[in-house]
């Protein structure tokens, strides 16, 4: 027997689910990253992030690693460090 | 979504949507740096929008509020309060967006993109299905971790939005902080309610919303541009197009 409203409340809940482990991961990996250097970190928590996604991570440079360790530099701080950066870089 | 209220209310948050915040962070940056002072401005005609919505989605649960009894006291004076201070912030903000180069009827009759329409829509969603306090979760992380002005400042002047323009940005990332305090109170009084899983999706949902705009703005850049580079950080165009404004 099929479900319809179910398929659609359990589609929802996996997606819901599969955004949670993308953010953990990209959490994971820059928590890491400035132990381990980005490319083991995203080796080791990021694998199964997509190309953009860690694309974009191993373009962030020392600095904005640094001000995304901390929920300020994530909303905040790391707006100074994105302009200062060569805005001529395609990072997606 | 795994939520287990077992320290404080506030901290749990926090932590449950500190990745988020990450996700946000990233492409955040990668939007800035791929479509510079545009996609910046693009981005505050969204925040208009949410400031817009500010008010009447306050005003909304302070009414759902008042139907669950006097243990919501609290939260409905605090959405009354609180609607009043930003009510007219969408007005200062539709002034200082013209400044920036925007045309003010193209942002006031537009509709937001869909990403913010998911972000609010979600928020009153939140409130009439499931409890009001949900909507400590969308302030929490709108305004418990507001940029500094310095920081506002710094990015703004390389990306070439004029000072003048900012001053009700400015303007709230003062008052936010005195706002946080006032949230996380009420987050520690209603977390732990049954009502702390939807204080964190209506955070979460507003994080993702935000998260979605900033990449698809990003990737609308690069696509339209191939692989020229995008626009230099002090460009100026002298008004903002329909494509600016609407996406």
């Amino acid at each position: 027997m099929t479900d319809p409203v179910g398929d659609l409340l359990r589609q929802g809940a996996s997606a819901a689910q599969q955004e949670q482990e993308r953010a953990r991961a990209v959490s994971a990996v820059l928590a890491q990253a400035p132990n381990v250097g980005l490319d083991e970190a995203i080796a080791r928590f990021g694998q199964r992030l997509s190309q953009a996604d860690q694309d974009l991570i191993r373009s962030l440079t020392r600095e904005e690693l640094s001000a995304l360790q901390s929920t300020q530099g994530k909303l905040g701080d790391l707006t100074t460090a994105a302009a200062a950066r060569n805005n001529n870089n395609n990072y997606i | 979504m795994d939520v287990v209220v077992s320290a404080s209310p506030v901290d749990e948050l926090e932590k449950l949507i500190s990745p988020y915040y990450s996700l946000h962070g990233i492409y955040w940056r990668g939007m800035v740096a791929a479509t510079g002072g545009d996609g910046w401005r693009r981005v505050a005609g969204q925040q208009y929008y949410v400031m817009k919505a500010a008010a009447p989605l306050l005003e909304f649960t302070a009414a759902q509020a008042r139907h669950r009894g006097s243990a919501y006291d609290d939260l409905a004076a605090w959405c009354l309060e609180h609607a009043d201070e930003e009510r007219q912030h969408h007005s200062w903000f539709l002034d200082d967006l013209v400044l920036m180069g925007c045309d003010r009827d193209l942002v006031s009759q537009a509709v937001p993109d869909d990403e913010i329409l998911d972000v609010l829509g979600a928020q009153f969603a939140l409130v009439a299905t499931s409890d009001p306090a949900a909507v400590l979760g969308f302030f929490f992380a709108l305004e418990a971790h507001p940029s500094s002005p310095a920081a506002i400042m710094e990015l703004t002047d390389r990306l070439g939005i004029p000072r003048e323009a900012l001053g009700t940005i400015l303007f709230h990332a003062e008052e936010d902080l005195e706002h946080s305090a006032s949230i996380k109170e009420l987050v520690e009084r209603y977390g732990w309610s049954s009502a702390f899983p939807s204080m964190c999706r209506s955070a979460v949902r507003s994080l993702s919303g935000w998260t979605r705009l900033f990449q698809r703005y990003a990737e609308q850049r690069l696509a339209a541009a191939g692989s020229s580079p995008p626009d230099a950080p002090g460009r100026r165009r002298p008004s903002a197009t329909r494509q600016q404004v609407l996406g």
